[in-house]
């Protein structure tokens, strides 16, 4: 199935990617190879089969909703590529031209 | 002593801890010789945490001297993959995106071999976020096959399994989505062991495509595999997928298999398949028969779609997985002048082009319109693979297939061609798809390459594999 250069844009925004023209043209072009190998999928019958999302029928288990540290905050704090007042950083939301 | 300590398997190195042949840390600087000698080639080796491993290497010498009993894995060197965290140390998984990250707790699998006393050598090379079946995605450069230097070792625990296979460690820790533990062990010759899901914590392992992710072992041999499986294995209050089961695979190995039933699937030996492979795996399959096993032909119908459902649902996991990597709270940032620049721009300089194509591939079957055909329609074709596998063991004990299609490839020979590439996975996918346990061991080799054979349990059923495993090596 043959994707589109804009089809490429449009899933490049949503997972926030910032690719090239030549990018463009070369995952178009593999991605439409890998989603023609996937059409082989449609030759199964799946109708009433129940999609499975998870090895075993899981139950949720629950904890107290209490506050604990677990981790230093000092560590987790020191990874954060910028920090004012222990408190992490970024650029403004409407700074610069977008 | 003349021995090359390093060399060693966990059972031989620890007898002769016992014995007082040698010291813990002489053995842990006999790995970090060879990793000196060898690993300017291998590149198996990301960071090297020297200084750390002779501390824990001299308690445990402390305990020899004072007479205390110790554990099978206390003061064995071991390397762990780039993406299961190390408190304090660095965890790139090997992506230019975490190129600075460090540690910040333990994982589960890693508390556990410390509480055992394990010593850590050090965090191996692997394909970026664990995609890739050669070792060549990583941002540090193409880990180099031991048995030969122009092929991958596989991935993507590629350096894990290159260490092993080169005595730079005496075992290692991996992590298999796809049969990225299997694969790489396969293609160089040594032990690899992926449990059933939920056998082994992920907390701290970085999450790639979390419904089919599980921690393994590389190791020199299947009894190797079994201590350090009865070591980590079990309920984790941090990874709520984890079982409370008993693990018990050691006491077993010896039981012979006189009368068990092995599975043989037609769908293993597919067209494409290299000749001399198929050859080699299907001799050692009729070798199993003389241990008093019984070859079953078996069929496994859905086996030809389950790479196709295997990569419509881990891109899909992964899009969403890796979605974390932003550039706000740790790893790489770009310069920008706002804050979806700055998105954009840390994660298309912060990730490599393979990552970025499963991002993009993932974020196409969830998108608007085309879920149900791929994403909804793969989730199904999933749970038709899972029944075949539960019809299947109800004639069979395990079943035994090739790890591999090839031996290991040329570096680059597929590193443009994406779709081939998946093909390496072809017979170690299922397992995963399916969340069954599965190990490989060399049977063998061709042009002086190692192949692998794969067997697969039934969930849970780790003893029975371990078994058989175990008596197939004595064979082979």
């Amino acid at each position: 199935m043959a994707i589109s250069k804009e089809r490429i844009e449009h899933l490049a925004n949503l997972a926030r990617l910032d690719i090239t023209e030549k990018e463009k043209e070369k995952y178009a072009e593999q991605i439409s190879s890998i989603l023609d190998y996937f059409e082989q999928l449609k030759e199964l019958d799946t109708e009433g089969v129940e999609p499975m999302s998870h090895v075993f029928d899981l139950q949720n288990i629950d904890r107290e909703d209490k506050v604990k540290q677990i981790w230093s905050q000092d560590k987790v704090l020191a990874e954060a590529p910028e920090l004012e007042k222990r408190q992490i950083k970024v650029k403004g939301v409407f700074m610069g031209n977008t | 002593m003349t021995m090359k300590l390093n060399t060693l398997t966990i059972e031989e190195a620890h007898k002769g801890l016992q014995g007082k042949q040698f010291s813990a840390v002489e053995l842990a600087k006999s790995c970090f010789d060879c990793i000196r000698e060898k690993d300017d080639q291998l590149n198996a080796f990301i960071t090297i945490t020297e200084d750390k491993a002779y501390l824990d290497a001299e308690k445990t010498d402390k305990k020899i001297k004072d007479k205390i009993k110790i554990d099978v894995l206390e003061g064995i060197p071991v390397a762990v993959k780039d993406n299961i965290l190390v408190e304090g140390v660095k965890a790139t998984a090997g992506s230019k995106i975490l190129s600075t990250y460090i540690g910040t707790y333990n994982a589960t699998v890693v508390e556990r071999l410390k509480s055992a006393g394990a010593v850590i050598l050090g965090k191996t090379n692997m394909d970026e976020f664990a995609m890739g079946g050669s070792g060549e995605t990583s941002h540090f450069g193409p880990t180099r096959n031991p048995h030969n230097l122009e092929k991958v070792p596989g991935g993507s625990s590629s350096g894990s399994a290159a260490a092993v296979a080169s005595d730079e460690t005496i075992y290692a820790i991996g992590s298999d989505t796809g049969g990225s533990v299997r694969q790489p062990g396969s293609l160089c010759g040594v032990v690899g062991f992926k449990p059933t899901y939920g056998r082994n914590s992920r907390h701290g392992l970085m999450a790639m495509a979390s419904s089919f992710d599980q921690v393994g072992s590389l190791t020199k041999t299947v009894r190797d595999a079994a201590y350090v499986f009865e070591q980590i294995a079990g309920l984790d209050k941090f990874d709520s997928t984890t079982v409370d089961k008993k693990v018990d695979v050691v006491n077993d190995l010896k039981s012979d298999i006189k009368g068990l039933k092995i599975g043989l699937p037609k769908e293993y030996f597919i067209k494409g398949m290299d000749e001399e492979v198929e050859a080699t795996v299907k001799k050692a399959i009729q070798k199993l028969t003389k241990l008093g096993a019984e070859i079953v032909d078996i069929s496994l119908p859905q086996t030809k779609y389950a790479l196709a459902t295997y990569y419509v649902l881990m891109p899909a996991e992964v899009s969403s997985n890796l979605s974390r990597y932003d550039g706000v709270r740790y790893g790489y940032r770009a310069d920008s002048g706002n804050l979806l620049e700055m998105y954009l721009k840390s994660r298309h300089e912060g990730f490599g082009e393979e990552a970025r194509r499963r991002i993009m591939l993932g974020t196409y079957v969830l998108s608007s319109g085309y879920y149900d055909d791929y994403y909804k329609k793969a989730q199904q074709v999933r749970r038709l693979i899972k029944n075949d596998f539960d019809k299947a063991f109800e004639k069979v004990d395990c079943i035994v297939t090739p790890t591999s299609p090839t031996v290991a490839f040329n570096i680059g020979e597929k590193f443009d061609d994406p779709l081939t590439m998946y093909l390496s996975d072809v017979f170690t996918v299922s397992a995963n798809v399916a969340g069954l346990p599965g190990i490989s061991i060399p049977c063998g080799k061709v042009n002086k390459l190692p192949v692998g054979l794969q067997f697969i349990g039934k969930h849970f059923d780790e003893k029975t594999l371990f078994n058989v495993a175990h008596q197939a090596e004595g064979i082979l």
